[in-house]
């Protein structure tokens, strides 16, 4: 609330409607505020005169009497017993002299505007209304705890489904990764099964014995595959490259790197010139690949078809 | 004993109040003994820089009212007999007709007032509805409601002014 909803909020106050968050809030507000402390008066003194407008009606002599004899069992302290029927347990010097002790003030000023409870035992205006001060506390704490119950019980939800956000993020994610899968292993069994599709076998070289590799490819879309198994891990900064060799001369394909185990799956689109290359060869290449090969070095080479 | 002193002005004004807010006259004796306890027991916390001695009496009796009126509605309350048409002239003669003089002003005052924001100064004041209670009440928007509010509170201040008598 700023200073002008604070001033809004003071009719409402004295009328008793404000929720239990705004009126704490008012109260912080009033304390420092001399100006609207002045209006929260006079609203509170609209809103008191509203009682005039009720008639008044004649206590019975029976409730007269339970009221009297009630404050006399409830002695009141300096400082003011707080608490509803609140039992102090007085001395017993804080008795019934102090009944008529504290009221003398009333009976005696019949003036216009008579002291609701003067006594010279208990001070009438205390400087800070201890009782008061807890009363508003324990509002304040009560307040609070509700409001950290409110915001933890926020919390706990907004996580909750943040986690739920996260593990169907996660979810729809694999199941695109699947999607994919499953199209790449649509797109090889047709490559496969393609009437004009050709599969070379590459073999390891002498530097790499144990690898070898199938390449698969369309002859009229030039859509390709290469398998291979075995390859030697790449050294940083380095990747494997594929050449289509066609009329002894090295046309550049994809570069790529196998796994822990040598594995690799490439997909490649062969270009036109290479659709008929007699010769297919695998070379260690900088990792952004080379437009002819930087080595002589093989590591597979397809045996000349 | 001068407690009773204080008893015999306010308790009649007091009692009528419980009586309005509650509809009970059973609450209203309970109530309004638990209203003299308090203010004698927080008497000492009384500050008359702070408020009229009358307003303070008057607020801590309606709203300790009001508490019985809430909890006493979620018992799913029994309609009691109505006494607030009861009206008993006792007392002092000439603090009764500061009393009639102090309700002609705040009727007056509340007669100038537009029917609209009068109704929301009795929800709110009696009947012990918060704004949004008497926004959803109303089914006005709870702008409307405390603008009604407010607006009817300033009048109701500036007509009083000091026309009041104190029998406070």
């Amino acid at each position: 609330m700023n200073h002008e909803e604070y001033k809004e909020a003071l009719a409402l106050e004295a009328l008793g409607a404000l929720e239990a968050a705004e009126r704490l809030a008012l109260e912080a507000h009033l304390e420092t505020r001399a100006e609207c402390r002045r209006e929260a008066a006079e609203m509170r003194d609209a809103a008191a005169a509203l009682a005039y407008t009720v008639a008044p009606v004649a206590v019975p002599a029976a409730l007269r009497t339970r009221i009297l004899e009630s404050i006399k069992a409830h002695p009141r302290t300096i400082g003011g017993g707080e608490g509803d029927g609140n039992q102090n347990a007085g001395t017993p010097d804080s008795h019934g002299a102090e009944v008529s002790n504290a009221a003398g003030g009333i009976g005696d000023s019949r003036d216009r505007q008579p002291q609701v409870a003067a006594s010279n035992v208990v001070p009438l205006r205390p400087r800070a209304s201890l009782a008061g001060a807890l009363q508003s506390w324990v509002g304040a704490i009560a307040a609070s705890i509700i409001i950290a119950v409110l915001v933890g019980a926020l919390v706990v939800q907004w996580r909750r489904n943040n986690d739920l956000r996260a593990e169907l993020t996660q979810l729809s994610g694999r199941s695109d990764e699947i999607q994919q899968q499953l199209a790449r292993e649509r797109e090889e069994r047709e490559l496969f099964s393609a009437p004009d599709t050709r599969v070379v076998a590459l073999a390891g070289t002498k530097i790499a014995p144990r690898a070898s590799a199938r390449l698969a490819y369309e002859r009229g879309s030039g859509r390709a595959v290469l398998y291979t198994n075995n390859l030697p891990p790449v050294p940083t900064g380095k990747a494997y490259q594929l050449w289509f060799i066609a009329g002894g001369k090295p046309l550049p394909g994809a570069v790529f790197k196998p796994d822990s185990e040598g594995h690799a799956t490439l997909r490649e689109t062969v270009p036109t010139a290479g659709r008929n290359a007699s010769v297919f060869a695998v070379t260690l290449e900088p990792e952004q690949g080379a437009s002819t090969p930087t080595t002589d070095a093989m590591y597979l080479l397809s045996g000349a078809s | 004993m001068a407690f009773a002193a204080l008893h015999d002005r306010y308790a009649h004004i007091l009692f009528g109040l419980m009586l309005r807010i509650l509809h009970s006259r059973v609450d209203a004796e309970d109530v309004l003994q638990e209203v003299f306890l308090q203010v004698w027991q927080r008497a000492a916390n009384f500050d008359e820089t702070r408020g009229r001695p009358f307003t303070w009496l008057v607020t801590l009796a309606r709203s300790r009212a009001i508490d019985r009126l809430r909890s006493s509605n979620a018992r799913d309350r029994v309609a009691s007999e109505a006494a607030h048409d009861v009206m008993e002239t006792i007392g002092d003669a000439a603090d009764e007709a500061i009393l009639a003089e102090n309700r002609e002003v705040v009727r007056h005052a509340l007669a100038a007032i537009p029917e609209d924001q009068r109704r929301t100064l009795h929800l709110a004041y009696f009947e012990g509805l918060t704004q949004t209670e008497i926004a959803s009440k109303l089914g006005e928007p709870l702008g409307t409601v405390k603008t009604r509010m407010r607006s009817g509170m300033i009048k109701l201040r500036d007509l009083i002014g000091n026309r009041l008598g104190s029998a406070r």
